[in-house]
């Protein structure tokens, strides 16, 4: 156990009826790190997301963020205290703009409308959509919503980011600009991330360390490097040994 | 809202404000308070049904109370319905609160549902009990207001008294709206109006949100039904509990535009106008013509504007001045 982690998740459960979607997974994440999350479908990884950004109660164990426990806590407290994520299928405020979008989630600290209006044109100009940001949720495209749930994320200035599949349905091109995003708000501003995601490529290009979940059951840790040879990895999810490259 | 905005509010207020003096006919008075009371009313229920996008059907019951507990007030204890009306505000406040509190855990329609039957409750005990609270307010009878002119009773001699009472709290509506909208609650509203799971990863109280609009909605709507009956000096479950009352209110906003400031006061001055002027042309000669057209005029607008009127209105004056 890291004393150091911002956030430690420990020997947490998720039931739903008789079925275990997450079964006594602990992790940690550090102060500035990226961590991917991956496993195949259904292997609990958004189940694990909802627990620790305050949508669904555990059903045992403890989720620590910078060292208080918040497993009970509401999403809206979580957002307070710096948790921010984003949605694997997308959520927008289809009746508001895009910057009206991204200003929900920066009134959050700024209280002031035009602070807030500040701040949300800030983040825009950094996932480069300054040219969309008046137009309304509903006339927007997938990989544009997906920025804009980055967006509206990082307008609440959190202390830790979950993405949730951001790149999911996204083209290569439009992959990569995301890939690159993701790099330098870590870079820049030093913010701790927890990706989960299927384009390998990504979460291996981005990620310092990987937990990989398997039925619920967390069955590696380590760098890319170390996990993507690790035996039970490759048995459970890559399948074949020929794609753990990269 | 630009200066320039400011302006032309600013100049409508103050220009519809000297209509009483030149416009003696208590008749076309009369529709234009109409118009008012109801513009007010569709104002109030937007900023939970609207903003925050909660249908309400059923909250024209804050404007009985309203209505009640200011009649009550002034008549057996000689309280000015100015001060009244703030009474009747705290109360059905507090009864938003409560009914929202249990309410608001239902999705959709289940809360639509339940305002409506908050409505039939308290409906159905004015109805049936001669006396509420120890005060007798006649049951299903008109429960009359007596008659004693001045501006502390908020009783006028001449209805031009009225039009200017509604006019200010038609603006101090407007006001209050234009306030909520442009501020971190009105975005917060609306965020929560198309996805409460999003809002509330972002930060937002969505359940204490929910439970301030419906408070600041039902004060406002009982504040309105205070004015409103002293304005008719008599009050009746029938009509001020009616379904017909919260209906229409809540129609206003919708055709209006739920999501505008202006929508629900302009579909009010249309609206509300048509329904008499109606009935007062083909309602004679046949029963029931004029509530069918009535109909058919909502419906149009419903399936040609779903955003409502408002915003075609808006965009069709922008474009215009566009092409100039």
């Amino acid at each position: 156990m890291a004393t150091d982690a911002l956030l430690h998740v420990d020997k947490v459960t998720k039931k739903f009826g008789g079925l275990t979607a997450v079964n006594q997974v602990s992790l940690h994440v550090r102060p500035g790190e990226v961590v991917g999350l991956i496993g195949a479908n259904g292997a609990g990884k958004t189940t694990l997301f909802n627990m620790i950004a305050g949508a669904y109660p555990v059903t045992s164990g403890k989720i620590l963020f910078e060292g208080k426990e918040i497993e009970n806590l509401p999403n809206h407290k979580l957002a307070r205290i710096g948790i921010a994520r984003t949605y694997q299928i997308v959520k927008p405020f289809s009746n508001l703009t895009m910057l009206e979008n991204t200003m929900v989630g920066a009134l959050q600290k700024h209280s002031k409308v035009k602070e807030a209006r500040k701040k949300a044109e800030e983040i825009l100009e950094l996932v480069e959509m300054s040219d969309r940001k008046d137009v309304r949720g509903e006339n927007l495209n997938l990989p544009e919503l997906k920025r804009m749930e980055v967006a509206r994320a990082l307008a609440t200035e959190p202390k830790l980011l979950l993405l949730d599949e951001v790149m999911a349905g996204l083209n290569p091109s439009d992959s990569e600009k995301v890939i690159r995003l993701i790099q330098r708000i870590n870079q820049e501003s030093g913010l701790t991330i927890i990706i989960i995601e299927h384009v390998m490529k990504a979460v291996m290009t981005l990620s310092d360390r990987i937990y990989v979940l398997n039925q619920g059951c967390l069955i590696a840790e380590g760098t890319p490097e170390e996990v993507t040879t690790h035996p039970e990895v490759i048995k459970s999810y890559l399948g074949e040994r020929r794609y753990a490259k990269n | 809202m630009n200066r320039k905005n400011m302006m032309i509010s600013a100049a409508v207020i103050v220009l519809s404000a000297f209509v009483p003096v030149l416009i003696h006919r208590s008749l076309v008075l009369q529709y234009l308070i109409n118009m008012m009371i109801f513009a007010y009313l569709a104002l109030a229920w937007n900023i939970i049904g609207g903003y925050a996008g909660q249908l309400a059907l059923g909250n024209g019951v804050y404007l009985g109370i309203g209505a009640y507990v200011a009649a009550v007030l002034y008549t057996y204890e000689g309280i000015s319905p100015w001060l009244g009306m703030l009474v009747a505000g705290l109360i059905a406040a507090i009864l938003a609160l409560l009914v929202g509190g249990i309410t608001f855990r239902l999705e959709g329609s289940y809360f639509a549902l339940a305002t409506v039957a908050m409505l039939h409750i308290i409906r159905i005990t004015f109805m049936s009990n001669e006396y509420i609270l120890g005060y007798r307010t006649k049951g299903a009878l008109s429960f009359n207001i007596k008659w004693n002119g001045g501006l502390m009773n908020m009783q006028f001699e001449e209805r031009s008294g009225y039009y200017w009472l509604f006019l200010g709290l038609l603006v101090v509506g407007l006001l209050i709206s234009a306030g909520i909208k442009n501020s971190k609650m009105g975005y917060y509203l609306q965020a929560i109006c198309t996805n409460p799971d999003a809002s509330g990863s972002l930060g937002v109280n969505v359940m204490g949100m929910k439970l301030i609009a419906n408070c600041i909605s039902a004060f406002m709507v009982a504040v309105g039904g205070s004015m409103y009956a002293f304005y008719l000096s008599v009050v009746d479950p029938s009509s001020v509990l009616g379904y017909d009352m919260s209906i229409k209110i809540l129609l206003f906003a919708i055709i209006g535009g739920r999501e505008t400031l202006l929508g629900p006061v302009f579909a009010a001055f249309i609206l509300a106008p048509l329904g008499n002027i109606l009935r007062g042309i083909v309602g004679a000669s046949v029963a029931g013509l004029a509530e069918v057209i009535y109909g058919l005029v909502l419906m149009a607008a419903i399936y040609f504007m779903p955003k409502g009127v408002w915003p075609s209105v808006a965009g069709f004056f922008r474009k215009d001045a566009r092409r100039q």
